[in-house]
């Protein structure tokens, strides 16, 4: 824990995203506990309130309490966003070096196809998968890992293709070490950090591109208090109600932007040769 | 003027305040060309980006001064200090290929050193062909229209010491800029920088770990070791009859005194 | 007596490339002899060395050890890399790159890595207790050293040095040179060392071979051959060599 120590005094801007990240897991947690009214608490009587002491973050066009949208909202949001990036990091990292080792035909195949996937734009390809799986949830999610994955893939061989060629990999392979041996001890430890921290840049588009898919209504289903549909349903009412869109817009910038530091503070602590020498 | 003085320098590191550069003095003169080498961590390109007014980050000069041809940096403000680097000192790095830009052409690059050296635009390709053709660089018209990874490694290290030369400084400092280069593009290129010291009067500082090469450029040798200078006079002298316990040690190292097969004489501890 | 390995006119041209890189080259290394193989950069000489250490297989050419036709056996032929600073995994603890090859060879215990981690670091001339460090806490000459245990692990007969001094300070490289004769003195095995350097490779060679554009031009005693190199290559590198001591 030292070298996380260090690299806190030594970053401050990580840090700053790492206390972003913990503030925005406690509010998903907190937040739907110190909340005064239910999420889909209708109440048209008190629409479009702005904020005040009983609804502190104002009301929606149905009268229903921004904050406590925004607190129930949240743990789905971030969870959602995290599944998706543990699982293109997972799978973009075990692809990439496997086609990297490979090499030959198998390589060529997967890059053609990563190709084809990188050149249909990214929300237009994650539409029409999510269209076709159906209109949920989960199948909003796959679509969104279909869609990342590419880049990490390219991401993770290119890497891996220079680290097969570093002198420790080929000393290995003098010494009588297979690819299993290769992958597991000389590619992989040492792809890791790259791809998490990628991983963590790419937490915020994730949360963008669920709120997307959210918005044109093939993501979580309304009522269910998501973030990109908060700010998507406030659009409407932006000129009279700016609080709708502003906190969540807000929350997802600020999750964004905590993520990004968080990525950078990772590095450092993953990279041993970031420690000054001894 | 003489090009650089520096007396008494002290660097600390701010953090923990380690001594980097101990009470070190030397001089370059004008048309002189004087090697400063030592190991790694011995302090000598500390000494050169000092020299210039360029410490990294996190040092802080302690004590001394350092005058380049005749100034003295302590107090100068930023724009003249940056003119100073401008038009008074130049430096040549050890990798030729990350010293230029690989995206512009060699000419264009050369044409901005001139630019800010104050030749006027109507001159600037007749300058940098001449300046290139001084680096016996074959076909300079050519040459203009290539980029950085068109040529050599010998080849960009002259480009880049023509640039280096193109203001007319009064100083120019030299870090460990033949260490990248094949052996039979090292001979040539020291030989042109030398050269071209002489001929525009220049005083070069040449910060070298290969002993050979500044034994075979150099009017004076200095040496440094732990921050310190440790030894200062003539190349003959300093490889014939080293004065201080540090640079014997540092020659009798080279395999080249020893015989054959048998064990070089280092001190005690592991490296 | 027979070689340890032969190499018979060995030939290597990347694709894509006007001229091959190693063009029939021939030698011999006998047991416990040192070899230097010099040249300039591009004279073929690291490839050659690759092809000896059986991590580029040539075009044409053949190899024999000890007589018998074929590649060595694995573990006979070790290598040490140029840049200290690249060639050890850097997410590795020193005892398991050094005994990363001892351990492909044969399945080991971790004890039993440990303790050969040991005595491979004793015998490199570094304490015991660097065994569970990592490589960024090492200076370029411990990892060299760290290099030359782990090629030293499988007991090889024969060690294929690829300039492993040019990125040394001189007093390091001097470290490192004593190690490796006291390695070859204490038991008897051969090197073959890829140098640009010509005052490293006459201080250590039994014998030199000078390389340019991918053939063998002239091979010799070092001091001799040096004095006065008969090959036009061989001349240019001494002219160019700037000795510290003229």
């Amino acid at each position: 824990m030292s070298a996380l120590r260090l690299a806190m005094r030594r970053d401050p801007a990580g840090s700053l995203g790492a206390l972003l990240v913990l503030l925005l897991l406690g509010f998903a947690m907190l937040g739907p506990l110190v909340a005064q009214h239910p999420p889909d608490a209708i109440a048209l009587a008190r629409r479009l309130q702005p904020p005040s002491a009983l609804n502190w973050l104002g009301t929606d066009e149905l009268g229903r309490d921004v904050f406590a949208r925004l607190a129930h909202g949240a743990w789905p949001s971030l969870m959602a966003a995290l599944l998706v990036v543990g699982t293109t990091v997972t799978l973009g990292t075990l692809l990439g070096a496997f086609s990297a080792l490979l090499g030959g035909l198998a390589d060529a195949v997967a890059m053609r196809i990563i190709d084809v996937l990188l050149a249909v734009p990214a929300l237009v390809l994650a539409m029409a998968l999510a269209a076709a799986l159906g209109p949920s949830l989960v199948n909003a999610l796959i679509a969104l890992v279909v869609v990342r994955l590419p880049v990490f893939v390219r991401l993770a061989r290119a890497q891996a293709l220079v680290l097969r060629s570093r002198p420790f990999a080929e000393f290995a392979r003098l010494a009588g070490a297979g690819r299993w041996h290769v992958l597991r001890h000389h590619l992989l430890p040492n792809l890791a950090g790259i791809m998490v921290v990628q991983g963590l840049m790419d937490v915020a588009a994730v949360i963008l591109g669920a709120a997307a898919l959210g918005f044109i209504g093939l993501g979580a289903q309304p009522p269910s208090p998501e973030w990109g549909g908060l700010v998507a349903s406030g659009r409407h009412f932006m000129a009279d109600a700016w609080w709708l869109s502003l906190f969540p817009g807000l929350a997802l910038m600020l999750a964004a932007l905590g993520f990004n530091l968080l990525g950078d503070l990772v590095r450092d602590v993953l990279d041993p040769r970031q420690e000054p020498a001894p | 003027m003489t090009p650089l003085v520096i007396s008494n320098l002290t660097v600390c590191r701010r953090a923990d305040g380690r001594v980097l550069i101990d009470g070190l003095s030397l001089s370059v003169a004008a048309g002189e060309v004087v090697g400063l080498v030592g190991e790694s961590g011995s302090g000598k390109s500390l000494t050169a980006m000092a020299a210039i007014g360029m410490l990294p980050a996190g040092l802080q000069q302690e004590a001394g001064s350092i005058m380049v041809a005749g100034v003295p940096l302590g107090g100068l403000a930023t724009a003249a200090l940056r003119q100073l680097r401008q038009r008074t000192v130049s430096l040549i790095f050890q990798d030729p290929m990350t010293a230029l830009c690989p995206t512009r052409r060699i000419g264009a690059q050369l044409a901005d050193v001139l630019a800010v050296a104050g030749c006027p635009r109507t001159d600037r390709v007749a300058r940098a062909m001449a300046l290139l053709a001084d680096m016996h660089l074959p076909d300079p018209a050519m040459l203009l229209r290539r980029y950085p990874h068109q040529l050599s490694g010998g080849q960009r290290q002259r480009v880049l010491i023509a640039m280096a030369f193109s203001a007319s400084p009064a100083l120019v400092l030299a870090d460990e800029v033949t260490t990248a280069l094949d052996v039979s593009a090292r001979a040539q290129v020291l030989r042109l920088l030398v050269e071209r010291a002489r001929q525009m009067g220049s005083g070069l500082l040449f910060i070298t770990h290969d002993l050979g090469a500044a034994r075979h450029c150099c009017d004076r040798i200095l040496v440094m070791a732990g921050g310190r200078l440790v030894e200062n006079g003539p190349a003959a002298q300093v490889f014939g009859q080293p004065a201080s316990p540090e640079a014997r040690q540092l020659l009798a190292a080279l395999p080249e005194r020893a015989v054959p097969r048998q064990p070089l004489p280092v001190g005690g501890g592991l490296q | 007596m027979t070689a340890l390995l032969a190499a018979r006119d060995l030939r290597w041209q990347p694709a894509g490339a006007k001229a091959p890189i190693v063009d029939g080259v021939s030698l011999a290394i006998s047991p416990g002899e040192f070899v230097g193989i010099l040249g300039g950069s591009g004279c073929g000489k690291t490839s050659l060395s690759r092809m000896l250490a059986g991590l580029r297989r040539p075009d044409a050419g053949t190899l024999a050890w000890k007589g018998a036709a074929g590649s060595p056996p694995r573990g006979a032929v070790s290598f040490v890399f140029q840049d200290p600073f690249t060639s050890l995994n850097p997410r590795k603890p020193l005892w398991w790159s050094l005994t990363e090859a001892a351990a492909l060879a044969a399945p080991l215990t971790a004890a039993a890595r440990r303790s050969l981690a040991d005595e491979l670091l004793v015998q490199v001339g570094l304490p015991p207790d660097h065994a569970t460090r990592f490589p960024h806490q090492l200076s370029g000459g411990q990892r060299q050293r760290i290099a030359i245990g782990r090629a030293l692990a499988t007991q090889p007969e024969l060690l294929i040095l690829d300039e492993p001094t040019s990125a040394l300070d001189l007093s390091v490289q001097a470290r490192i040179l004593n190690l490796l004769l006291s390695l070859q003195a204490s038991r008897n095995i051969a090197m073959v060392m890829v140098s640009h350097d010509i005052a490293v490779i006459r201080h250590m060679a039994h014998r030199v071979l000078v390389m340019d554009a991918g053939r063998i031009v002239e091979s010799g005693e070092p001091t001799a051959l040096l004095a006065a190199p008969r090959s036009t290559a061989g001349a240019r590198l001494v002219a160019n060599f700037l000795s510290a001591d003229i």
